[in-house]
């Protein structure tokens, strides 16, 4: 609209030029005039030199105002283009720490990009942790380190891995390659990873992992805490998975398949280089997002294994078949997080002929106000009583947990949280956990 | 008369300057792919799937991996597709395409630019691209999408700011 504006206001001076060309037509037909006397030529040579420099004039005065509009016209051009027409500018543009970062579409024939994302967090317990039969007393921790590592090598062909440092309750130092995985992308619908990887239990275990500051609390629920570098869960996997996601008018589908190492001999072990048996872990997660409840997420999971013997524990001379189901409900909209996980595990322990289940489930909640985010947590894990495989380490829990995060910056957080534990052989069921958390 | 034609140009500017102004409450944002894609119109359910890179591949034409061209934090044009797009603040998307990224879902976050310009070049030179602008600023080297059936100025038009005339 402004630029059709500027040009219509060149009007005025194109119809003065029709001034000149009728100056200049005068000039020029002017030999053809019929012959004067001296006095009277010499009075019409002095009016068309008069006319001639009033031409000359006019001419340069012309072009000075043409540079003058053209300048107008580019700084108004400038002027949308800082100011973009029909929105109002800002008072305070905030400018976040974006990446501004080519997703490498043309990656052809240049280098693979690269990019790094580090993880860390600096903790402090009071209370809430036995080590045997004995509360272990405050301290502070350091958490994990983690590097994950992106980069694209083709449109369809992408590497991803993060590797962790950290120290362990023993206070030696660990380095472990948590992922590696190499991706192929095909379409939305059929994806294909190879690797290790993340076992797709649900949301939790997909979703938050090293990175604890993604994760609103501090702690993972207790059905996929770390114990002793294991868990109740197989929550890494060394396999292939299909993933993708299909939308449709009513609702958008994820899912995930995979056939991967199974569980290794103790729960605390990831089969990472030789699986101990031919039968391969078969696992598989749906997650539907009905389109007329935007934020909402429901879904089922299912892995199937058989665990094999453990020759140094007597009770454990033959197979355990392990089959893992559960459900989960999510939603996630509008400064509200609500998360549900619930799993039964199943373990049918070819010595004893026994059937266990262990049923593990937590319910989280949370509301993020500006850079606060006042959150509580129930957790439930109920072990199979005598199962062989998880042995006398893991115990019941019912764990509550309130917290608040706050956001101090975009990329680091504080996190305050109160526990109330009932936990076998914990005399005191209070505890207080902090945790600073930042990704860089 | 120079003085008049000047003052005449700067009555024009100070015309348009308050009329963009007064334009400000009916803000639209139009939705530009790059001119080769032969997509016409999406949902806004499509879109939304688009922005969020849950839909990574175009479903016609060459199946193309989406390239998401937006805009940088605190323009008008990104408040409104963060509104009625995404739901969410700019905070809260920053940490998602992180949380994405951690996820392995993306290889890295969408492509920024500073200026609705900017994001009309880029998807020129993007045969797979797909961005947002200001529609006053729509440009014959980008394709202007209908969504929900509807471009920008036209009435019901989802993408708007404030109330309609």
């Amino acid at each position: 609209m402004i630029r059709s504006r500027t040009k219509s206001s060149l009007r005025p001076v194109a119809q003065r030029g029709s001034t000149f060309i009728a100056c200049g037509l005068l000039v020029a037909l002017s030999p053809m005039r019929p012959a004067f006397g001296a006095e009277e030529g010499g009075t019409f040579r002095e009016q068309v030199r008069k006319l001639q420099e009033e031409n000359s004039n006019l001419k340069q005065k012309l072009d000075s105002q043409s540079d003058a509009i053209n300048g107008l016209v580019q700084r108004l051009q400038a002027l949308e283009q800082k100011t973009p027409a029909r929105i109002a500018a800002p008072t305070t543009p905030v400018v976040l720490a974006e990446p501004d970062v080519d997703m490498g579409h043309d990656v052809g024939s240049k280098m693979p990009s690269l990019s790094l994302l580090w993880f860390g967090d600096v903790d402090y317990r009071v209370g809430g942790k036995l080590r045997g039969a004995d509360e272990l007393p405050s301290t502070f921790g350091l958490g994990q380190l983690g590097l994950m590592a992106n980069s694209r090598l083709s449109d369809r062909v992408s590497i991803m891995s993060e590797i962790v440092f950290q120290y362990k309750d023993d206070e030696s130092a660990s380095t472990t390659i948590e992922r590696l995985q190499l991706q192929y992308h095909a379409n939305d619908l059929f994806n294909f990873r190879l690797g290790r990887t993340h076992t797709p239990f649900g949301y939790w275990n997909e979703t938050f992992h090293h990175g604890t500051w993604f994760q609103t609390t501090i702690l993972r629920p207790e059905l996929m805490r770390f114990h002793d570098g294991g868990s109740v869960l197989p929550i890494h996997s060394v396999g292939v998975e299909i993933y993708g996601y299909q939308p449709t008018k009513l609702v958008d589908l994820h899912y995930n398949i995979g056939i991967a190492n199974g569980r290794g001999r103790a729960y605390t072990t990831t089969v990472d280089i030789q699986d101990l048996n031919d039968n391969k872990a078969v696992y598989g997660v749906l997650d539907l997002q009905p389109a007329g409840v935007p934020g909402l997420g429901f879904g089922v999971n299912g892995y199937a294994d058989v665990i094999p013997p453990d020759p140094s524990v007597a009770s454990r001379n033959g197979n355990i078949n392990e089959l893992i189901t559960g459900a989960h409900l999510t939603y996630l909209r509008d400064n509200i997080e609500f998360l549900f996980e619930g799993m039964r595990i199943e373990h049918d322990d070819h010595v004893s002929n026994q059937r266990y289940e262990t049923w593990g489930a937590y319910a989280q909640v949370g509301y993020q106000y500006h850079a606060f985010k006042p959150y509580y947590r129930f957790d439930y894990l109920d072990l199979g009583e005598g199962d062989p495989y998880y042995g006398p380490l893991l115990v019941d829990v019912r764990r509550h947990t309130l917290g608040v995060r706050w956001d101090f910056i975009t990329w680091a957080a504080l996190k305050f949280e109160y526990h109330y534990i009932d936990q076998k052989g914990l005399d005191n069921p209070n505890a207080f956990y902090t945790q600073a958390t930042f990704t860089y | 008369m120079i003085l008049s034609v000047r003052k005449m140009l700067l009555g024009i500017v100070f015309t348009a300057m308050v009329q963009v102004g007064h334009a400000a409450e009916v803000a639209d944002v139009a939705i530009v792919v790059n001119r080769d894609n032969p997509v016409d119109e999406l949902s806004l359910k499509e879109l939304r799937s688009l922005f969020e890179l849950q839909q990574q591949f175009w479903k016609t034409g060459s199946r193309n991996r989406v390239a998401l061209v937006t805009l940088k934090a605190g323009l008008p044009e990104k408040e409104l597709i963060l509104e009625k797009v995404y739901h969410r603040t700019e905070e809260a998307l920053n940490r998602d395409w992180m949380l994405r990224v951690f996820k392995a879902e993306i290889v890295s976050s969408p492509v920024v630019r500073a200026s609705s310009g900017e994001v009309i070049k880029e998807i020129s030179r993007l045969k797979s691209g797909i961005g947002f602008i200001d529609a006053s600023m729509k440009d014959p080297s980008v394709k202007v999408l209908r969504i929900d059936g509807r471009l920008p100025g036209e009435p019901g038009y989802v993408l708007r700011a404030g109330k309609e005339n």
